[in-house]
């Protein structure tokens, strides 16, 4: 127990190892860490900046080590749904995790996928009812996190695919209230957004309106694919199309303190070839972006 | 619905009736409740196949639902098997591997009374699996570890909990399962890309089970720990198992509490 205690204390005086950090002076253009591409990552520092980390690396993962040397990580785990309060294991769950990657901020989901008892899980995205309860549920619980994890705290959209009569506010609004009540940051999924507003017949363009695109922090963009249980076009573990990425940049020229671009694939079913022609689509369309905006 | 069974911690089976049209939202139920009906609705097909309409979703919304439980169904179930009959996978055609039985139309028929994540559903989808590649290997291990991923399976593919009572009770996904062969043996040449052609017959136990959390373990038991947990019934209290297996209370208790650590069984249980 007296060995425990001294080595504890020479790990808190102990400087931590220098991680990379994400780019300073541009935007950062990155992935998930697939871990069945790994050497094709490590392999191709030009084209992807920083690593999203859905899971926690696997115990044999022998290529981990490296990519936590070379790449910059992003949490971004399922923690816990903040619709409810969390655990006291999802949070030291959440914290360890952030103590490993030490990105520069957390994310995690406006989702409500589980029933409180946990009898029940959809076991997929889903959305909360966007209604005062549930706003003030999420500003409660997602505070309780951020304080957890000692980091910041983004924020993604979930889309629905259909509505539920219950609403009592837009998703739009509800994402604003919640920024402002607890100044998190919006990582901003944009298929999600092309989605929503395509189940809604409108132009995305339009259903951003009320959204509060001044707290985007991040970008997600994929692809999206003809699904037929949906019978219409759903998420996708594929490169960004034009039209994603059109809208993608259109936020970006709207968001000041936008940091970081990821694909959002994560998926044992993505090749190498995708993943390159999805990082050198994306890469391109912000360069594009960002020669026009100067 | 008084709020007492609201509150009960357990899922509704008379969720239909409590949610029957009646031209507004019943104003008992906080948000949060109506949203786990929400829940409720979209992963029992039963509910959803029931002639009755929802209070929060109107003829065509609750049409989009429907299509969209079929959705996390199929995508839920697909993920399930990719992960469990990976072994098998790297052995047969591409065109047959076990996550594609998601797409034939023995699976709708499945879908039609799915309760996701159940176990009567699990079982279901993984005996569709093994159905269609029990005929894809001749070798006498190829059955064995077809029954090793079913099993592994279940675990993966089962939220399902067990209610605790007041003596042991096995987990409801916990399957013990005796192979003919030396099964961690095939599997650690399986992943070395090794593929037996014989195997001497030598039976081994396995336990599998999941935790709340979502771990799996796969444990080899000897003989008393294997009689142990088989004998875990239910009904019979510690007393009673050390009886029937024939070995001490404190040995019976040391091998109950490791189960218990595992989730292998529920409940604290009284010695007696």
């Amino acid at each position: 127990m007296v060995e425990t205690q001294s080595a504890a204390a020479a790990v808190s005086t102990m400087p931590l190892p220098k991680m990379p950090g994400i780019p300073q002076d541009r935007l950062s253009i990155g992935t998930f860490y697939n871990p069945h591409l790994a050497q094709f990552t490590l392999d191709h520092p030009e084209l992807i900046d920083h690593l999203s980390m859905a899971d926690p690396p696997a115990a044999d993962d022998e290529f981990f080590p490296q990519i936590q040397q070379q790449f910059p990580l992003l949490l971004h785990d399922y923690l816990g749904q903040l619709s409810d309060p969390l655990s006291e294991f999802a949070l030291q769950r959440a914290r360890e995790l952030q103590e490993r990657y030490r990105g520069p901020w957390v994310a995690e989901h406006f989702q409500c996928l589980h029933t409180q008892d946990r009898a029940r899980s959809l076991d997929y995205v889903f959305p909360p009812l966007y209604t005062h309860e549930f706003l003030q549920r999420f500003c409660e619980n997602a505070l309780v996190l951020r304080d957890a994890v000692s980091s910041p705290l983004v924020m993604e959209n979930i889309p629905g695919f259909f509505s539920v009569r219950h609403a009592q506010m837009s998703e739009g609004e509800f994402l604003r209230r919640f920024f402002e009540q607890t100044g998190c940051g919006f990582l901003i999924d944009v298929p999600h957004i092309w989605l929503a507003a395509h189940y809604r017949g409108v132009d995305p363009r339009e259903y951003l309106a009320d959204f509060p695109l001044d707290r985007v922090v991040e970008i997600h963009v994929a692809g999206v694919e003809y699904d037929r249980d949906l019978q219409g076009p759903w998420i996708a573990p594929t490169p960004p199309t034009d039209d994603i990425l059109r809208l993608a940049c259109w936020v970006a020229e709207q968001a000041p303190k936008l940091r970081a671009v990821t694909v959002d694939v994560f998926s044992p079913t993505i090749t190498a070839s995708q993943l390159e022609d999805g990082m050198q689509r994306t890469r391109a369309a912000f360069a594009v972006a960002t020669a026009a905006a100067s | 619905m008084p709020s007492t069974q609201r509150r009960s911690g357990r899922p509704w089976p008379g969720v239909l009736e409590a949610i029957a049209h009646e031209g507004i939202p019943n104003p008992a139920l906080t948000d949060r409740e109506l949203h786990d009906r929400l829940i409720t609705y979209l992963t029992d097909a039963n509910l959803r196949s029931a002639d009755t309409s929802i209070e929060f979703l109107d003829d065509t919304e609750a049409e989009r639902a429907q299509r969209f439980s079929r959705f996390l169904a199929r995508r839920y179930y697909r993920d399930r098997l990719h992960r469990a009959f990976h072994y098998s996978t790297n052995l047969v055609k591409a065109s047959n591997v076990a996550a594609d039985v998601v797409e034939i139309p023995e699976f709708d028929v499945i879908l039609d009374g799915c309760v996701l994540g159940s176990l009567a559903t699990a079982k279901a989808v993984g005996d569709l699996a093994l159905s269609s590649l029990r005929s894809e290997r001749t070798e006498e291990w190829w059955s064995e570890v077809l029954n090793y991923e079913f099993a592994f399976f279940l675990q993966l593919a089962t939220l399902e909990t067990t209610s605790a009572g007041t003596v042991p009770q096995r987990a409801l996904s916990t399957v013990i399962h005796e192979f003919q062969f030396q099964i961690p043996e095939i599997l650690a040449r399986l992943r070395r890309g090794d593929i037996p052609d014989t195997n001497p017959r030598s039976t081994t136990t396995l336990l599998f089970s999941r935790t709340p959390h979502g771990r799996i373990y796969v444990v080899e038991l000897d003989a008393a720990a294997a009689a142990v947990a088989q004998a875990v019934d239910g009904k019979r209290v510690v007393g009673e198992i050390a009886g029937t297996v024939g070995i001490s209370l404190e040995e019976t208790t040391r091998i109950l509490a490791e189960l218990l650590g595992i989730n292998a069984i529920v409940r604290s249980f009284e010695t007696g």
